[in-house]
């Protein structure tokens, strides 16, 4: 397959979910070009693995269209990666970690020695070189998040989709665990799609946040991230430009849950600074 | 039918901290179980001194104990061990090879799983003794006799074990696995079978000691040879002290296989935490 073919844009058109009568996602349109980071940022019960769910094939829309390029995504692409929120349940306990990184080349074929000297150079690229003989309830929750991400670059997709990855690890880990997947996206041009509640991870994270409001939820903002490539965890949120941002995204996000809604605001994690 | 332990990832724990403690705790545990036995054959003991019964119809135990140790020398005895063995082993093999695929294949898929339900309830519900006579009338009596009872006896435990453990794949993982586009067969290998394993040993274990307990049945109810038919002949011809020597070597076949299958189930899920090891 030509490299054309490979990074394409993936786009969404006119998307709408519901499951029974409950909409989740109504006329939702955005598109990521190839090579971007893009954040998706919206509360907890907004629809984002919903849309993530969407985006990755995994489930199908009530009606609108999800591409990949000139090709529909309705059902899971080899192009795409998806990394779960809940990391415990996506790895396999019963392999060791680096059968767990190997085992979607498994599927495709490839020989046992490539599919072990791969997931060696994808675990490396995470941070853990030596655990892949371990079990994964051998290592800690940011570990075994890495170990995640490993099996998605070693799935060799052009695209990672990954659904509030940095949740439930300790604050430290998270910071590390989000200048990993940054040197990644810059390393090897990646696109990668960050689906979170926390806004200022958005605005760290992504060159382009899209703000999910609403209910049904569609997208009430998409801005640009002019913070430039290179990011730092102490500087950059120190930036005023980065507080300009983020109290951007929050006011849109408050600003979309109050005004036909009644009901007190959508639970948001905004207690980082 | 017993609920199959669900393997479940928990967080580090400190593997084997455990420590001289346990080790303390379990010499007495052990100490326990063999006051337990002694306890027994003291019982067991006292009730033929007493003159209950006659020696004909329950012999003492040192009695037994002597004509077993004379049986283990004897060619006549490892043969009826091993035939009874062989008719247990060769079903019992038969039921994995034919109850675990077809578990797994109609436990992921519900509607071949509803669709089965009632027929297996039925029949796994069904006395396989009571068929003896139309399996005698079509089969003859044959040692494949022997076995074909075992495998209807054995194939249903195992068979709802494992639908139940390829049901038991939690989502999370068919979503990876989905996600990953993992092909079928491999899913199946990989994916769905180790995630039953916990559950397919279960119906492995149950299955192994009614193996056992069937093949005698069925020994003792025919003429085919095996611990079963020696139980009657030499009941019958008044060496009860012998017969109880037979029942007694049953008994240690059905907690040896008990005991391997835990063995191989140990080493099956060696990949689960530490906290799984009871
Ligand atoms: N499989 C499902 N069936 C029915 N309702 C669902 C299902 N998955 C999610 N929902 C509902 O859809 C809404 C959005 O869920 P979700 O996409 O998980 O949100 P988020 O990831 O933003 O927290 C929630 O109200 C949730 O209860
Ligand atoms: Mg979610």
């Amino acid at each position: 397959m030509s490299d054309s073919d490979r990074l394409a844009p993936l786009s969404v058109t006119g998307l709408h979910k519901s499951y029974g009568h409950h909409a989740v996602l109504a006329d939702l349109n955005l598109s990521v070009e190839p090579g971007s980071f893009v954040c998706i940022v919206g509360p907890s019960g907004a629809g984002k693995t919903t849309l993530l769910r969407c985006l990755s094939g995994l489930l199908a829309p009530t009606s609108g269209s999800v591409r990949y390029g000139d090709r529909p995504v309705n059902q899971p692409l080899a192009e795409i990666a998806v990394v779960f929120q809940d990391y415990r349940g996506s790895l396999l306990p019963w392999m060791r970690v680096r059968d767990n990184v190997a085992f979607p080349l498994e599927g495709r074929g490839v020989s046992r020695s490539a599919r072990r000297a791969r997931a060696d150079e994808c675990l490396a690229a995470v941070g853990l070189p030596g655990v892949g003989d371990k079990y994964p309830w051998q290592l800690s929750g940011g570990m075994q998040q890495r170990v995640a991400i490993a099996r998605g670059l070693a799935y060799d997709a052009a695209v990672l989709l990954m659904d509030e990855p940095f949740g439930s690890v300790d604050a430290q880990a998270r910071f590390d665990l989000e200048d990993l997947v940054l040197r990644l996206r810059r390393d090897l041009g990646i696109t990668v799609i960050v689906v979170t509640h926390d806004i200022d991870e958005a605005v760290y994270l992504g060159d382009r946040v899209i703000v999910l409001g609403g209910q049904p939820a569609t997208v009430i903002d998409n801005l640009t991230v002019d913070l430039g490539q290179d990011r730092d965890q102490i500087h950059t949120r120190a930036l005023p430009r980065f507080a300009e941002l983020r109290t951007r995204v929050l006011t849109r996000i408050r600003g979309g849950a109050a005004a036909p809604d009644p009901a007190p605001p959508a639970q948001l994690d905004v207690s980082r600074t | 039918m017993t609920t199959p332990v669900q393997a479940a990832t928990t967080e580090v724990l400190e593997p084997a901290a455990a420590g001289s403690k346990t080790r303390g705790r379990r010499a007495r545990v052990h100490a326990y179980q063999l006051l337990c036995v002694v306890l027994v054959l003291l019982l067991w003991g006292a009730v033929t001194v007493s003159g209950l019964f006659t020696a004909s119809s329950l012999p003492s135990p040192a009695s037994v104990a002597t004509e077993w140790l004379h049986l283990l020398g004897a060619p006549v005895f490892w043969q009826a061990v091993w035939d009874t063995l062989r008719g247990a082993l060769v079903g019992l093999l038969f039921a994995g090879a034919v109850g675990v695929p077809l578990g797994l294949v109609t436990g992921t898929y519900a509607a071949a799983e509803l669709s089965s339900r009632i027929l297996v309830d039925f029949l796994r519900s069904f006395p396989v003794i009571a068929l003896l006579p139309v399996f005698l009338l079509v089969l003859g009596s044959t040692p494949e006799m022997k076995s074909t009872v075992v495998f209807i006896a054995c194939v249903f435990p195992i068979f709802l074990q494992a639908q139940y453990g390829a049901r038991s794949v939690p989502p999370m993982i068919s979503e990876t696995v989905r996600a990953y586009r993992i092909p079928r067969l491999l899913r199946y290998t990989k994916v769905v079978l180790p995630s039953a394993t916990p559950s397919i040993m279960t119906g492995l274990r149950l299955a192994a000691t009614t193996s056992i307990l069937v093949a005698i049945g069925v020994e003792i109810l025919t003429t085919l040879p095996g611990i079963g038919h020696e139980v009657t002949q030499h009941q019958q011809n008044g060496n009860s002290a012998v017969a109880f020597g037979y029942i007694f070597t049953a008994g240690l076949l059905g907690y040896g296989i008990n005991r391997g299958s835990m063995l191989l189930e140990s080493i099956l899920l060696r990949w689960r935490p530490p906290a799984h090891t009871v």
